[in-house]
């Protein structure tokens, strides 16, 4: 029987950061400016994971929203600004990710990411279906995705999906 | 509001010009090692394959391929931390070039319980064209 993903608990992995136990409060935003190269999506990666352990974001989720925007910040860096993957030249073009905290009425919370760059997209010419699998992906990780296409570049919103309110709002001191 | 301009560790010379580390980057990002066995060629991945570091993904399976004569090829992914849509592209083509070598046998990837490995895969339907195992031995036994 092969395996699937159905598992809510997961050990911890190597090499990721461990949410610690804070009394600070998580930060209602984080914004990042990176320039356009491929290590970018790694470290967007590795921000969004440590704000949203910050908001005791479940880790399942977690990882659908950090794949859904990393598949973003790549189309950015691929179709936005055409930078290939074998590029060396330091490029002086920025990707920016906001990221903010949505609440339901009911408590139910969504992180909400906008990525955005400012190059022309670019129609992928090769038709291979593979190319698909960007929007794909994002469309099944998150609850909504909004693309706008200008000539001066382009943002895409991501809502995710919701998570319950936290169990706790009182902090330990230390 | 943070301006992340070089991955984390960098640090400016001297005279205030960035470093421009992209290489090592790519190596802490990304580990491949292959073992080689009697019956098969098992190629181990540890780390995130992303854009930057499928290409590197990609030259390990290549020369696995090359050295695999009439053995197996196994792809370990039980490590990996993270898998975007670049590194399933690799994967879609893997599995193409397994079915010339291997008497038309879908590609061995193992994943274990591994959900950010499973996910994408599951997510583009990739678990219909590979192999999905739990373990080396299970693939090997297969």
């Amino acid at each position: 029987m092969p395996p699937t993903s159905d598992q809510d608990q997961h050990p911890p992995r190597r090499g990721q950061a461990q949410p610690k136990p804070t009394s600070a409060p998580a930060p209602e935003t984080l914004d990042l400016v990176l320039n356009a190269e491929w290590v970018a999506p790694s470290i967007v990666r590795t921000r969004v994971r440590e704000w949203l352990a910050a908001h005791q974001w479940p880790t399942a989720a977690v990882d659908e929203l950090v794949l859904a925007i990393s598949e973003a910040v790549s189309n950015s860096i691929e179709h936005g600004y055409c930078i290939r993957a074998d590029s060396v030249e330091r490029s002086t073009e920025v990707v920016e990710v906001h990221s903010r905290m949505d609440a339901d009425a009911d408590g139910f919370r969504h992180a909400v990411f906008t990525i955005r760059d400012y190059g022309a997209w670019r129609k992928p010419t090769d038709r291979r279906t593979t190319r698909g699998h960007g929007m794909l992906i994002m469309r099944t990780c998150a609850d909504e995705v909004l693309v706008d296409y200008s000539e001066s570049g382009t943002s895409v919103l991501l809502r995710s999906r919701p998570v319950p309110p936290t169990l706790t709002n009182t902090r330990t001191t230390p | 509001m943070v301006r992340c301009v070089k991955p984390a560790g960098d640090e400016r010379t001297p005279d205030g010009a960035a470093h421009a580390e992209v290489g090592p980057a790519r190596e802490q990002l990304l580990n491949t090692t292959t073992d080689e066995r009697d019956d098969a060629v098992v190629v181990r991945v540890d780390g995130e394959i992303d854009g930057l570091t499928a290409p590197r993904l990609r030259t390990a399976i290549a020369a696995a391929f090359d050295r695999l004569g009439e053995r197996v090829l196994v792809l370990d992914l039980t490590e990996v931390q993270f898998l975007g849509s670049a590194g399933l592209r690799t994967l879609l083509d893997s599995a193409a070039e397994a079915m010339h070598h291997d008497g038309y046998q879908p590609l061995r990837v193992v994943v274990d319980e591994n959900r950010p490995v499973i996910r994408p895969i599951e997510i583009v339907g990739l678990d219909n064209v590979l192999a999905l195992y739990h373990s080396v031995n299970d693939a090997l036994a297969s």
